[in-house]
């Protein structure tokens, strides 16, 4: 277990959610660049739903998000889910891509979508499916997929955009070990390569050995070494007041 | 090609519009046979509601008596048109959930995604009208003189092109309501009571 970044890329403190704290109540998480972390726990102790409040699917109810030192947690919810899909690579646990669609077409997608010509944004894809060693089926169609192949094509997408974080929940399930093995180091040569901060949730202590640090959590509760003081350059926002002292809205509704 | 290219930035809504356009497109095709068979009935069903549907919107002055005739006409088309909404329904949602995990915002992907919920009704709901708009006058003189469909053809006020259109966007609306997951719950539900009726209605009577 190494010793968590202190400038991190991602970094999640005090989350409370809901509000009475019955799932998450203090989970911390500072993830650096070129860092690839697993998030360990059982199941029941809020691995989805932390995922969940850091790819801003869900509000926490207390605590403060950072992304590369920008307060997440105080930007209108517009500005924000701009950044989550700018910035964040996720895969959930249940991924799916869309059938109707070849395996390129459904990677190159978030490139189409952010305005890349088609015949390159396939060619893009081409190489992220090359990198996850599925090439060869870049031109099936996805609703022909075994899962093991789906799920590595899912994470192509989730990377092909370049993102700062990728969120991955389970990323290693239904994979071979020797395929599993492969994806793992696939990860973390991605993390040190691109830069992207590698965050993976997984309830398999082997898939978090595959990872340079593991953050448990435990009845809602990270273990103290994730957690982290936000970076100094950008002081933590306690309150309404101070948000609006920096000039920020508060964004907390959905 | 290095796969550590620039990051693309966020394109305006104006320039993911052909893309949206174009996966609606490509969702339109059925998939596999459940995709085929969900086309038909619900294309079959929207085709027979649309007449009784269609001459009673393009029909004035109809006595109460041939309005719940004409209801009772639709009737047999009712169920399969509530069973096949369902998975068409089912098949948005599911799409919808694609989309987004493609990092489609919630707005465009429930747009783009409904497509396939629009059309395959429209196909079926567009013959049906298409048929009754043509056919009303030969229809109406070879149904006998007291029937409902020949009294309702006869009090139309001619208005047959508005009354085909409000017809198939009707019907169009009714599928997307059915298809919902309240629908689909409120359907299993109807299911799980038949059943329990026909268990009771086929258990031996005592002597």
């Amino acid at each position: 277990m190494s010793v968590p970044s202190d400038n991190p890329v991602l970094n999640a403190v005090g989350l409370v959610f809901p509000a009475d704290g019955s799932v998450l109540r203090g989970a911390h998480l500072a993830v650096g660049e070129r860092e690839a972390v697993a998030v360990l726990g059982d199941a029941g102790s809020g691995k989805s739903v932390l995922l969940a409040l850091l790819c801003g699917m869900l509000e926490p109810a207390k605590g403060s998000l950072w992304a590369s030192g920008r307060p997440l947690h105080v930007l209108p919810t517009d500005q924000r889910q701009t950044v989550f899909r700018r910035r964040f690579g996720v895969l959930p646990q249940d991924c799916r891509l869309l059938p109707e669609l070849t395996v390129a077409e459904n990677v190159a997608l978030p490139l189409r979508l952010a305005g890349m010509r088609s015949s390159q944004a396939i060619g893009r894809s081409r190489v992220w499916l090359e990198r996850f060693e599925i090439e060869d089926h870049a031109s099936s169609s996805a609703a022909d997929l075994p899962k093991p192949i789906l799920r590595r094509a899912a994470l192509a997408r989730a990377l092909v955009g370049d993102p700062t974080v990728l969120l991955a929940d389970e990323p290693l399930a239904d994979l071979s070990v020797p395929t599993a093995e492969s994806t793992a180091r696939i990860l973390r040569s991605i993390a040190a390569s691109h830069g992207t901060a590698v965050v993976v949730f997984t309830r398999e202590a082997m898939t978090a050995a595959y990872f340079d640090r593991t953050i448990k959590l435990a009845d809602g509760r990270t273990d103290t070494m994730a957690a982290t003081a936000p970076p100094a350059a950008v002081p933590l926002l306690a309150s309404s007041e101070q948000a609006a002292e920096f000039g920020l809205p508060l964004g907390r509704t959905r | 090609m290095s796969a550590a290219a620039t990051r693309p930035e966020e394109a305006p809504e104006s320039s993911r519009l052909p893309v949206l356009l174009w996966l609606a497109w490509r969702f339109l095709p059925p998939l596999h046979r459940q995709d085929q068979r969900t086309l038909t009935w619900v294309g079959a069903s929207c085709a027979y509601l649309a007449v009784p549907l269609t001459v009673g919107l393009a029909a004035d002055h109809v006595p109460g008596l041939t309005l719940l005739s004409l209801l009772f006409l639709s009737a047999p088309g009712l169920p399969i048109w509530w069973m096949s909404a369902i998975p068409l329904g089912e098949r948005r949602r599911e799409t919808s959930l694609a989309l987004r995990q493609a990092r489609i915002n919630t707005r465009s992907a429930a747009a783009t995604s409904i497509s396939r919920q629009v059309a395959y009704p429209a196909a079926g709901a567009i013959a049906g009208t298409v048929l009754i708009a043509l056919l009303h006058g030969p229809i109406g003189r070879a149904l006998p003189a007291k029937a409902p469909l020949a009294i309702a053809i006869r009090s139309a006020s001619g208005n047959w092109l508005l009354a085909s259109v409000a017809s198939v966007a009707l019907l169009v609306a009714l599928t997307a309501v059915l298809g919902t997951k309240g629908s689909a719950d409120c359907y299993a539900k109807v299911r799980r009571l038949a059943t329990r009726i026909g268990r009771r209605e086929a258990a031996p009577q005592p002597q």
